[in-house]
């Protein structure tokens, strides 16, 4: 699957612009702050209807509007052409529409065109706060079955019902208790769902992690991923039954603090770099290295569950790795998915020479949020000229 | 933009307050009674302040009536052996549309949203178990399949279950005459979950 024209009628300081890409690998390049992520979150924002950069959306909309217009045209295995339209006036909100046909809610848009993406606030992946890790996970599962993404909104759901009575429960005293345990019962459904998907999820990705990250790094190390559910659990027919006995366990301590303390909303995951945790002991190469190996093997599991190659969008790839390292990267991918990689001029021209592009991938400039396609690799060396 | 008449303007403000009525909306509604005669939007006016005036809750099932106690509780045909539970008066007309069931209702009035500030006594259960100690034999819980619907069931059933009386909770799954390949996936995955034997 891959994008093959994106329409972009306004976003952010982007001009008006209609490209047609390579099912390839395409190179945007051009200075900083000129509109390379802008356009890297378009096409983010056609697969997943949300940004990876903020959760407010009128930030998308230009300065002196009063909405953004998307549209992508997606071609299947089958070469089938699937228009995407989204559409964000400020008065009346967000609209999606898949083929003319508008979407009642926008998680139904969610895994039909899977995409993944790394970008530069990615770090917090395997460095930050625990909260960014489950966002990894929650991403790449709802990507891979709708079912994931409606049990975590409920759960989400059941979790803000919960808290809001115990925060009532730690002020007005012990009156609103058998309320609680009402909400418990599906609480641990459909936490129990989730931790068994997020379980399975973590084994799978271990399956490719090792490779990858010896392929990136060339050393001896091994990468992989410890599931550490915030529920202690033995087996996952047992897992409701622990989780509700943990509940209770921990009850009295829930009312006093005024938050649910056990479910897989605190749960975390440990990346283990030859058994030492990398979050404590990793160099910063490390994280680089492991992010990507990570975000290959997301693209592994994506195409093996979802039976599609996911696109594929790395901002600032050679920002954070080395040129023979994102050789690798990309020599990984370009067989199968569409690439699409920002990076400055500069860059462009280090990895031509390392031979880091093996197809001859579709070059555009851009400038001041204007687009242009160079025509090929020779026309580019002129605006190596300039520079 | 305003109109010069302060009294479209006004009747434009009422009538985008309405749920899914915006401004525009209001706007044609507006000019549209302004084309009637006197007498039909006489008759439109009377038939709204009457809905005030002559509505109440039947103090049995809380189902909106002008009688107390309403049609349904008062009829002579109906079993009175089955209550069927749901959160809102519209839902009793949805039911009543399909003239398969036959028994009482009971409106609670809501569900359970411990955020909206929504609990057990904000909704009509005391009013309901003293109904269950007359002849009532079975009920049947058709609060919404969300997780608030979900959550009141569960409160409910627990609250009864000790008053040897039959509990259902209604089916959820595929609707009719649709078919499985164009269900999507969560609803056919909650519709496998919630199978039952033959």
């Amino acid at each position: 699957m891959y994008l093959n024209e994106l329409q972009v009628s306004k976003l952010r300081n982007l001009r008006p612009v209609h490209l047609t890409f390579s099912p390839h690998v395409n190179y945007l390049f051009g200075d900083n702050a000129q509109g390379k992520t802008n356009l890297i979150e378009a096409i983010y924002l056609l697969c997943l209807a949300k940004s990876f950069r903020t959760r407010d959306e009128r930030e998308l909309i230009p300065f002196d509007d009063h909405e953004f217009l998307i549209e992508g045209k997606f071609h299947d295995d089958e070469q089938l052409e699937h228009r995407v339209v989204i559409h964000h006036e400020i008065l009346t909100g967000k609209k999606i529409s898949v083929d003319g046909k508008r979407l009642s809610q926008f998680s139904k848009l969610v895994g039909q065109f899977p995409i993944i993406c790394l970008s530069t606030g990615d770090h917090e992946i395997t460095s930050g706060p625990p909260a960014q890790r489950r966002r990894f996970f929650n991403v790449l599962l709802s990507q891979c079955s709708n079912r994931y993404l409606d049990d975590l909104k409920q759960y989400e759901q059941i979790l803000k019902q919960r808290n809001s009575i115990l925060q009532r429960l730690t002020t007005a005293g012990k009156e609103h208790k058998d309320e609680l345990e009402i909400w418990n019962h599906q609480f641990t459904h459909f936490g129990a769902q989730i931790i068994k998907s997020r379980r399975l999820m973590v084994n799978e990705l271990n399956q490719y992690l090792a490779d990858y990250y010896l392929a990136i790094t060339k050393n001896k190390w091994t990468l992989r991923i410890n599931y550490k559910p915030n529920v202690e659990d033995h087996s996952d027919e047992e897992l409701a039954f622990q989780f509700s006995g943990q509940l209770k366990k921990m009850a009295s301590r829930e009312m006093r603090q005024g938050v649910s303390l056990v479910g897989p909303h605190r749960d975390e995951f440990q990346f283990l770099v030859s058994d030492h945790e990398l979050r404590l002991y990793g160099s910063r190469g490390e994280h680089k290295s492991a992010l990507v190996s990570l975000k290959a093997a997301e693209a592994a599991v994506l195409h093996s569950r979802t039976q599609i190659c996911p696109i594929m969008l790395l901002d600032d790839l050679l920002a954070e790795l080395d040129q023979e390292r994102c050789a690798t990267v990309i020599s990984l991918f370009e067989k199968s998915s569409q690439i699409f990689i920002t990076g400055t001029t500069l860059d462009y021209n280090a990895f031509q020479n390392i031979g880091g592009l093996s197809k001859n991938p579709s070059l555009f400039f851009v400038e001041n949020g204007t687009l242009t396609r160079m025509k090929n690799a020779e026309n580019s060396a002129s605006y190596r000229g300039i520079n | 933009m305003k109109y010069s008449s302060e009294t479209v303007e006004k009747a434009i403000h009422e009538l985008s307050k309405l749920p899914g009525i915006g401004r525009k909306m209001a706007q044609r509604h507006v000019f549209f009674l302004l084309k009637q005669s006197e007498s039909q939007v006489k008759q439109l006016a009377e038939s709204l302040v009457d809905l005030k005036l002559k509505v109440i809750h039947c103090s049995i099932c809380f189902n909106v009536t002008e009688s107390d106690p309403c049609k349904i509780c008062a009829g002579e045909t109906r079993d009175r052996t089955m209550i069927c539970v749901v959160e809102e008066a519209n839902d009793v007309l949805a039911l009543e549309k399909t003239g398969e069931y036959k028994g009482l209702y009971h409106v609670l009035g809501g569900a359970l949203s411990p955020l909206d500030g929504i609990g057990p006594d904000n909704l009509h259960v005391r009013e309901l178990l003293l109904r269950l100690e007359e002849a009532v034999q079975e009920i049947i819980i058709a609060t919404n399949p969300n997780t608030e619907g979900e959550a009141t069931a569960l409160y409910l059933s627990k609250l009864i279950k000790p008053m040897n009386i039959r509990i259902s909770r209604i089916a959820r799954g595929i609707p009719v005459g649709a078919d499985l390949e164009y269900a999507d996936e969560v609803t056919l995955a909650r519709a496998i979950e919630g199978r039952r034997e033959y």
